[in-house]
């Protein structure tokens, strides 16, 4: 195919959603509802952008230098394994949350027409950022060096925290600046290591596979060590790691259901990526195996792991309890890279993917249950599995994902993981690492498991819900639908997360 | 035999086996399950929300058959907590309070230990590199103890829950008496066989056949077991809850049966238990199928609503009898086959065994409080004139119900040696495999009129005798003007979960947990505050000060406060007569200061001239 097709292939998806969004939000609507969208055109323009996302991982090129400043400094798009696999699941996620969020979003219309004191910001804003928030994403998964990495994220943390400030409450505000402050605080400790590193290295911090920084076996690997480490905390505050992850279950309630679904599901991982990219694509795990460097990391991530799934156990609202879930998950991840071998790789792969299914699917979840009662909070949802039975079936299908339980998704990707700490060189971490993962599933159990029963057994004194709110069209038929084909995808993936083992062995090997 | 691999399931792969083991136990669910299945049609019929669980009644029965019928421990862990997460659902079905504890309690204890035999699972793939039952055994023979040993615990602590071996037994007699009374009869008779069967497959395929710390470890949790049952069904008045415990005291002879066949894997231990299974299953069926029956016609389970209800029901007599005598193994009767062969195998090891000695005690008086409580059941509903004469009888088609499983036991009873050819057939591959071929010699000419048989049987019939007039005659019962009165038994703090597991595991971890966990969730926010109170110091909110400075202000709000005491209105607030004093104060300090500095910059300059002019002189 011709080399300017190609490009204009990779390019597209980046830059039509931006477009697009900047379109969205900047019109209005003529008539009455001039803030108002129209539903048709969102799901054709989500529908464009899934279509260019699947023809940019077929036909895109391999690396595309988008402009240079100087020789050293240059934006440049790349296409491997993990970019591959990145747009693939931030398209299909954005795709449904999006479909999900036309149906969700008349709700806050809905909401301004009748209280005249609450101005949320309008539909069209929403899908407008919606839209620049998805562009940037890919664009930041395409990333091919530090820079422009560097470059993408910021300006994800901008267009993402309008989804954040969406409903303008006090909190909503408090929480949009709490999630800007944390992220730039993030993202200058990891330019702070990028300094240090570009100094260290001297060259582009071009990701490749296993490590583009060479040479370091003469250099003094403590400035080297010591920026990888700060990196890590600074796109640790995006993944949500302890000490940065303050602000995640402050920002992820407060925002609509489809954006807090995409914030746990897809936006947590780009620090994730970021770590992806550091650990394994700039300085190369021979340099960091086996130092502090490694062992700190991993005690963060532990330690994350079981507070975030504690206090997930101990909240009450349902919407915070999956942001600290969201907490506790990420952070299974971060375990897996910490542990720096090819099978805890995997499992961390896989949770990538997995966690972004079922997590979306549990917002929504949450969201559908807000959309149609109001409720917020799991005492309240008793005896709600009557009147919302398809919600909480995929509710429950999730929670078992999460949990760990096979064959829905979240086993696998938690099999490999554990599988993984186990070959650690030092058994004795090892060890505790596996106790910790499970005590987590534990706790995950408890606060998911303990929703689904009260929702369906609410007991003898339970008056009852007077209809079946999903077949009266309280919860409408698209967001149902999205819902039933998420619940879906948790078992397939599960089922069938081989393909992609045997797909990505030899690039992920080759990482090693 | 047959093999059938999929690899790509899950990424570790399914794959199912059948040999004439699995193929029995097979054929056996599938009976229970029709029986039960039709008791259910019948027992539900009026009831709400059957819907969720005929779902889960027949998800549960599939995932039996696939754990039965795995090849590998992926599989039995994968069917196993399917089948325990749906099993739930028939405990919280009636959605009382006592059945939503209950339920919560299974859910708990299911997790948990799901979760344990998952790191089982873990330490068995990191530490032999497969999970197929077949390659494990030629695998394991040769490998280190610890290796072995750690992962059998913890897998077995898995299965053993669903068994309800001894400190894992808590949720047992809640949830068979709260769940509906098909699924009782199901958890009963199918799923703790699966949790048995289980350990059993395990420990073959593992490699710890012969090992003495987990035989002798298996040997004292089965007696416990058997111990905790019979006492927890001696002392209660309640129907369901008697036969429940007594699946508990059951199970335990059965772990007993297992820790023999690790012990000396043979044919005799190995009969013993089989049998022993699947009496108690057919047995189970029976009486909890009844006990459901009775509940349908007469929505009581308290033996004093029930005195002397079957008096004129010869079907229900038959069942109670034939089943009791074949629990307490009596001779004639199906539990005496399996119970002596158990026996038998239990004083082989005896003889080198010191714990195996006291545990064969414990089994001939645990056999006489087997003895003992259906004695209690069996007088109170059949003997024992009273109120529960005139109530209604179970359902016609009920009765045939219970009458089927209750027929093959009394045929069981009658043909010993028919039954006793049974275990010759249907020996598990892997445990075969692991003992090196283990023969029948002694089964099939099994003396069940040794001396030593009849001797023991006789002590175990004695001390239930001994022990009905004692502990039931005498505890259990009140005589009021001539009709007696069950007491209810155990005091309510007698209960491990509610009072020990709960405070500790909930409550006190749960707690200790969240505090550490909340320490370091607020750490950075806390940092942050800190921060912005001492180093980012915002303006300090003011109060308002109209006149004067905070000072006067102050000074002046408390003298007119005090002038108001006085009651003598003032005739200008002080807080303006001391704001304009100050002010006055003020513009007279600047005024001096004023003039000072001028004063002062004066003489200053002509100190600089002077000492220019002094300078350049």
């Amino acid at each position: 195919m011709n080399e300017l097709l190609k490009n204009i292939i990779t390019l597209l998806p980046v830059f039509f959603p931006v477009a697009a969004g900047i379109l969205v939000a900047a019109t209005k609507r003529r008539g009455v509802h001039k803030h108002s969208f129209s539903k048709q055109a969102m799901i054709v323009i989500f529908g464009v952008q899934f279509v260019l996302t699947v023809l940019s991982f077929v036909f895109g090129t391999d690396r595309l230098v988008m402009f240079s400043f100087t020789d050293l400094i240059t934006a440049v798009l790349k296409k491997d394994l993990i970019s591959d696999i990145f747009i693939l699941m931030i398209s299909g996620i954005f795709f449904l949350a999006g479909i999900y969020a036309t149906d969700y979003m008349r709700h806050d219309d809905r909401k301004n027409e009748k209280e005249q004191n609450v101005k949320t910001l309008s539909g069209r804003t929403f899908f407008g950022f919606y839209l620049m928030v998805w562009g940037v994403l890919i664009g930041l998964s395409e990333a091919g060096n530090l820079l422009t990495f560097y470059m993408f994220y910021e300006l994800m943390t901008v267009t993402s925290a309008v989804l954040v400030i969406h409903d303008m409450t006090k909190e909503a505000v408090f929480a949009a600046k709490k999630y800007i402050y944390y992220s730039i605080a993030g993202a200058s400790c990891a330019l702070f290591g990028f300094a240090f590193m570009a100094k260290a290295s001297g060259g582009a911090l071009e990701f490749v596979s296993g490590g583009s920084i060479s040479g370091l076996a003469g250099k003094d690997l403590n400035q080297v060590l010591v920026s990888v480490f700060l990196m890590i905390i600074g796109f640790g505050a995006k993944a949500g790691m302890f000490p940065l992850h303050g602000w995640l279950p402050t920002a992820h309630p407060v925002a609509p259901a489809p954006a807090s679904a995409v914030l746990s599901g897809i936006i947590c991982k780009a620090g994730v990526l970021g770590i992806l990219r550091v650990i394994f694509y700039l300085v190369g795990t021979e340099v960091l195996k086996g130092t502090w460097v490694q062992y700190a990391f991993m005690s963060l991530s532990l330690l994350t792991v079981f507070m975030g799934s504690m206090l997930a156990y101990k909240e009450k609202v349902l919407k915070k309890r999956l942001a600290y879930s969201t907490v506790s998950q990420v952070s299974y991840i971060l375990f897996g890279f910490s542990c720096m071998n090819p099978i805890a790789f995997f499992g961390a792969l896989f949770h990538i993917v997995f966690h972004a299914v079922l997590k979306t699917l549990l917002f929504l979840n949450a969201g559908s249950v807000i959309f149609a009662t109001d409720r917020h909070e799991c005492p309240e949802l008793c005896g709600i599995g009557k009147a919302m039975p398809i919600t909480f079936a995929t509710f429950a299908t999730a929670s078992l994902g999460l949990i760990g339980i096979p064959p829905v998704c979240g086993f696998v990707s938690k099999w490999y993981l554990c599988l993984g700490a186990l070959d650690l060189k030092e058994s004795v971490i090892g060890y505790i690492g596996v106790a910790v993962l499970l005590v987590s599933a534990l706790l995950t159990a408890g606060y998911l498991l303990s929703i689904v029963i009260v929702a369906f057994f609410p007991g003898q004194d339970f008056e009852g819900f007077d209809e079946n709110l999903e077949r009266s069209k309280k919860v409408r038929t698209g967001m149902v639908a999205v819902m039933v084909i998420l619940a879906v995808l948790c078992v397939l993936l599960g089922v069938f997360a081989n393909t992609v083992y045997d797909l990505a062995y030899d690039t992920v090997y080759a990482l090693f | 035999m047959i093999s059938f691999l999929s690899n790509d399931f899950c990424s570790i792969g399914l794959s199912f086996k059948a040999d004439g083991f699995r193929l029995l136990y097979a054929g056996v669910s599938v009976m229970v399950f029709l029986i039960c299945t039709l008791f259910a049609a019948k027992y539900l019929k009026d009831q709400k929300k059957n819907t969720r669980f005929y779902i889960s009644w027949v998800l549960t029965f599939f995932c039996t058959l696939g754990l039965l019928f795995a090849g590998d421990l992926f599989t039995c862990f994968m069917f196993f907590e399917i089948m325990s997460l749906a099993s739930v659902i028939w405990v919280l079905q009636r959605e009382t309070h006592d059945s939503d504890i209950a339920g919560r309690v299974y859910l708990r204890i299911s997790v948990i230990c799901g979760m344990v035999m998952l790191y089982g699972l873990l330490l068995v793939q990191h530490g032999f590199g497969t999970l197929d039952l077949e390659k494990l055994t030629e695998i394991t023979a040769s490998a280190e103890v610890s290796k072995k040993l750690i992962p059998t615990i913890l897998i077995s602590v898995g299965f053993g829950a669903k068994a309800g071996v001894f400190l894992l037994h808590v949720w047992l007699p809640k949830a068979y008496v709260q769940a509906v009374a098909p699924g009782t009869a199901f958890l009963s008779a199918i799923l703790s066989k699966a949790g048995i069967i289980g350990i059993i497959l395990t420990s073959s395929c593992l490699g710890v056949l012969r090992l003495e710390t987990w035989g002798n470890m298996l040997l004292i949790l089965g007696a416990c077991t058997m111990v905790t049952g019979a006492f927890l069904a001696i002392f209660t008045n309640d129907l369901k809850r008697t036969v429940a415990c007594s699946s508990l005291s059951q199970i335990g002879f059965i772990v007993t049966g297992v820790a023999c066949m690790v012990l000396e894997p043979d044919g005799l231990a190995f009969a013993g238990t089989l049998l022993h299974m699947l009496n108690h299953t057919f047995i189970k069926t029976a009486l909890f199928i009844g006990v459901g029956a009775i509940y349908a016609a007469t929505k009581t389970l308290d033996l004093n609503g029930l005195k002397g209800y079957g008096r004129k029901n010869p079907l229900l007599m038959i069942t109670f009898g034939v089943c009791g005598l074949s629990l307490a193994g009596i001779p004639g009767f199906s539990g005496f086959v399996s119970k002596n062969m158990m026996h038998e195998a239990l004083d082989v090891i005896a003889e080198s065994n010191d714990i195996a000695k006291a545990v064969s005690v414990i089994f001939t008086v645990t056999g006489g409080m087997t003895l003992c409580y259906m004695l209690k059941l069996f007088i109170c509903l059949f003997v024992e004139k009273g109120n529960g004469e005139d109530k209604k009888k179970p359902e016609k088609s009920d009765q045939i119900l219970f009458t089927l499983p209750t027929l093959l036991v009394f045929a069981a009873g009658i043909l010993p040696p028919v039954f006793a050819k049974i275990p010759c057939f249907a020996v598990p591959e892997e445990y075969n495999k692991a003992a090196a071929g283990i023969t029948f010699e002694e089964v099939t000419h099994f003396g069940f009129f040794a001396p030593a048989v009849i001797k023991a049987t006789l002590i175990s019939v004695t001390v239930g005798i001994a022990l009905y007039f004692l502990c039931i005659r005498l505890l259990m019962i009140d005589k009021k003007n001539n009709s007696v009165i069950y007491r209810a038994g155990l005091p309510g703090w007698f209960d491990l979960e509610a009072y020990v597991y709960r405070p500790v595991f909930m409550y006190f971890l749960t707690f200790i947990g969240a505090f550490v966990a909340r320490l370091f969730d607020k750490l950075t926010d806390l940092i942050i505050y800190f921060f912005r109170k001492k180093v980012f110091k915002p303006l300090k909110h003011k109060r308002s000060v109209t006149v004067g400075n905070s000072f006067t202000y102050g000074l002046g709000t408390i003298l007119d406060k005090m002038t108001k005491i006085d009651k003598k209105p003032g005739k200008v607030s002080y807080v303006t007569r001391l704001s304009l004093f100050n002010e006055q104060t003020a513009s007279m300090a600047r005024m001096i200061e004023r003039s000072l500095s001028l004063s002062m910059l004066l003489f200053s300059t002509g100190l600089v001239i002077t000492l220019i002019y002094m300078l350049f002189k």
